[in-house]
């Protein structure tokens, strides 16, 4: 029989999440109405950590086919998690910083008055 | 000539083996599998149970919690309780604790350096660096867990989790009987008189399957 750790588990579970096969049922199955599970309801906690670790790597898997990362990065766990931990915080500060300057944007604004219709006078009907 | 099976090898069958069956948990809500020929089924348990459980858990927890000696002293202590005994010989948990969050906050810097070094493309001696550095840190964590877990084990709360996914074992494992599944233990006595083995698999399943803070 075999028993395994929870932490060897997820580790597996990793490695079948990045693996060409699941990737593509996770990019295909809306289109091909492919499923993941016989079940359809009431995942259990291993499916959905395995959902979760398949978007993650399909992300993962996206940034490396633009460029943005060396693809060591998909077979190594501690690289994986470090490139998204860092890629999550630089755009959390990017979407805190256009938020703050939309703020500073709104402060100095000149107030103009709410409406700008402009309303012509009704022309004189000349009898 | 025969060729002598590497080391390597005999690892990887092992991995593939190991994956097979993480593959096999995943597809459906329900596990079965083999113990001395007889074919079980873990499966994923209904609110209704769920709700019956958590109620003998709290029951469970007020009966430890009143049980006393011959002398009126009680039998068994909480976390808190422990804690403070632990404390008074030297043992601090709450230290513990802190130096394990100060570790996590340590973990998220080497992590932040090694994502951007990634990023930039850095040569993999520095990767390597980072990586040790977060390995050596998941190491400490770990033996810091593994300690926790072994002083607080007798302590009443975790005695009354134990019971929990015990009883949610007995609940949810079916047996196969002349091609039908049917409820394997009819009664809660009749589950705890099985092979440690079988329960230990049992339990190990059904923490597979349920989610902890539903």
């Amino acid at each position: 029989m075999i028993r395994l750790s929870q932490e060897k588990i997820i580790k597996l579970i990793r490695k079948l999440a990045r693996s060409n096969y699941y990737q593509t049922i996770y990019s295909q199955e809306k289109n091909l109405g492919l499923k993941l599970f016989k079940n359809e309801r009431k995942l259990t906690m291993l499916q959905l950590n395995f959902l979760n670790y398949l978007g993650f790597y399909s992300n993962l898997i996206l940034d490396v086919a633009i460029g943005e990362v060396d693809n060591k990065v998909i077979d190594d766990d501690i690289y994986a998690d470090a490139y998204m931990y860092y890629k999550h915080k630089i755009e959390r500060k990017e979407r805190f910083n256009k938020l703050q300057n939309l703020n500073l944007h709104k402060d100095n604004k000149v107030k103009v008055s709410s409406s700008q219709w402009i309303f012509k006078r009704p022309i004189k009907r000349v009898k | 000539m025969r060729r002598k099976i590497k080391e390597e090898e005999i690892k990887e069958i092992k991995e593939n083996i190991d994956l097979n069956y993480v593959e096999n948990l995943l597809q459906n809500n329900e596990i079965e599998f083999e113990y001395k020929n007889q074919k079980y089924k873990v499966r994923k348990p209904t609110y209704k149970e769920k709700q019956e459980a958590y109620q003998k858990r709290i029951a469970k927890y007020n009966e430890l919690l009143e049980a006393t000696d011959d002398k009126g002293k009680p039998l068994y202590k909480t976390e808190e309780e422990l804690k403070k005994l632990y404390k008074k010989r030297g043992i601090d948990l709450d230290e513990l604790d802190n130096k394990f969050t100060a570790l996590e906050q340590q973990k998220k810097l080497y992590q932040e350096k090694l994502g951007k070094a990634l990023k930039e493309k850095k040569s993999d001696n520095e990767l390597q660096d980072y990586k040790k550095q977060i390995e050596n840190i998941i190491e400490e964590q770990k033996t810091i867990s593994a300690k926790k877990t072994l002083l607080l084990e007798t302590c009443i709360e975790n005695q009354a989790i134990v019971f929990f996914y015990n009883y949610l074992a007995y609940l949810v494992t079916e047996k196969l009987e002349n091609e039908k599944w049917v409820r394997a233990f009819k009664t809660y006595e009749e589950f705890l008189n099985n092979d440690e083995e079988l329960i230990n698999q049992l339990v190990f399943h059904i923490s597979l399957v349920i989610i902890p803070e539903l």
